[in-house]
């Protein structure tokens, strides 16, 4: 790649790379809405609801890390070390939730 | 690149993002990332005990009672239009354009502090309320998960303002360069660490307060 043709590239690149945040945004926001009306308005079971927004929740945070936080751009290796601290963190909260499970 | 010419920027040598220049700078953010996966495992644990602990609250003021959707929404909005609003400054940061880059840092700043007011509010009205730290097991789990993300927010913001203040002044704390290939990594660090805290949130907001409105 020449020097020109990177110089051309670049502006268009940019413009992509903010479009990409930009509806990224807004497709957060909307799932945000989405979740706070199924709960608001109670559409569904409670046991539907929950499953509904926590795959919404999941959903969200891997746009954030993978958008947001440029994630997508990182090395394998390090892609393994934060998804590796994402699944500790649910064994830790799941294993401290499932200790209490059956006591009320 | 467009940046070279600028007196108070160098031009990143290769084609690579600034924050990625040379090896220090990507050795920093590598190891940002693995204190974050530490800082996962803190949050986790907090959350993991306000799971196992929500529902004690006998005839003290429970989620249901306490908890008002509209607006944890308004909270929900501020800290992620905060999270855009950061991303864009790391965009700013990245294209060497300093005017978008400390612009876009004080919306995140501003947001950040309309946030953490939100929030000191809400304790307030739950203390009113009588939703206290030790009123009972779920008050105790839900203030010290919510509470010490408040004060992620508290540290993310004095981090921002500082960074901030560096890079406005050339004489206030410095008379090196704002912005080189040496201290990119700075500014993309903090960004990291401000969407960490909405990853943290988008959780909560899910966990606690919508979860806890259903029951």
């Amino acid at each position: 790649m020449t020097n020109t043709e990177s110089r051309q590239e670049q502006p268009a690149k940019h413009k992509r790379e903010v479009f990409l945040h930009v509806s990224s945004w807004a497709i957060m926001i909307v799932m945000t809405i989405v979740a706070f009306v199924a709960v608001g308005m109670e559409l569904m079971s409670p046991m539907a609801v929950i499953g509904f927004i926590v795959i919404l929740a999941v959903i969200q945070v891997f746009g954030q890390v993978y958008i947001f936080m440029h994630m997508k751009d990182e090395r394998m290796s390090t892609q393994i070390w934060i998804l590796y601290g994402l699944f500790l963190g649910g064994v830790f909260a799941l294993g401290l939730w499932w200790m209490s499970w059956g006591v009320h | 690149m467009t940046n070279s010419g600028h007196p108070l920027i160098e031009a990143s040598p290769s084609g690579a993002p600034l924050e990625r220049s040379n090896l220090i700078n990507r050795n920093r953010i590598l190891g940002f990332w693995l204190f974050l996966a530490s800082e996962c495992i803190i949050f986790a644990s907090l959350i993991g005990t306000y799971l196992a602990l929500s529902g004690q609250y006998l005839n003290t003021p429970g989620p249901k009672e306490a908890f008002d959707l509209g607006f944890v929404f308004v909270m929900t909005f501020i800290l992620l239009t905060s999270s855009l609003t950061s991303v864009l400054s790391t965009v700013g940061m990245q294209r060497g354009n300093l005017r978008m880059m400390h612009f876009w840092l004080t919306v995140t700043i501003l947001l950040g502090a309309l946030f953490l007011g939100l929030q000191v509010y809400e304790f307030i009205e739950y203390y009113s309320l009588g939703l206290t730290f030790s009123s009972s097991a779920f008050g105790s789990a839900f203030y010290a998960l919510v509470g010490i993300h408040g004060l992620h927010v508290g540290f993310g913001l004095v981090w921002l303002t500082s960074l901030q203040l560096q890079a406005l002044s050339r004489w206030l704390f410095t008379t090196k360069p704002v912005l080189t290939k040496h201290n990119a990594s700075k500014f993309y660090i903090a960004g990291l660490y401000w969407h960490f805290i909405d990853v943290v949130w988008v959780l909560i907001f899910t966990i606690v307060y919508l979860m806890g409105k259903v029951g």
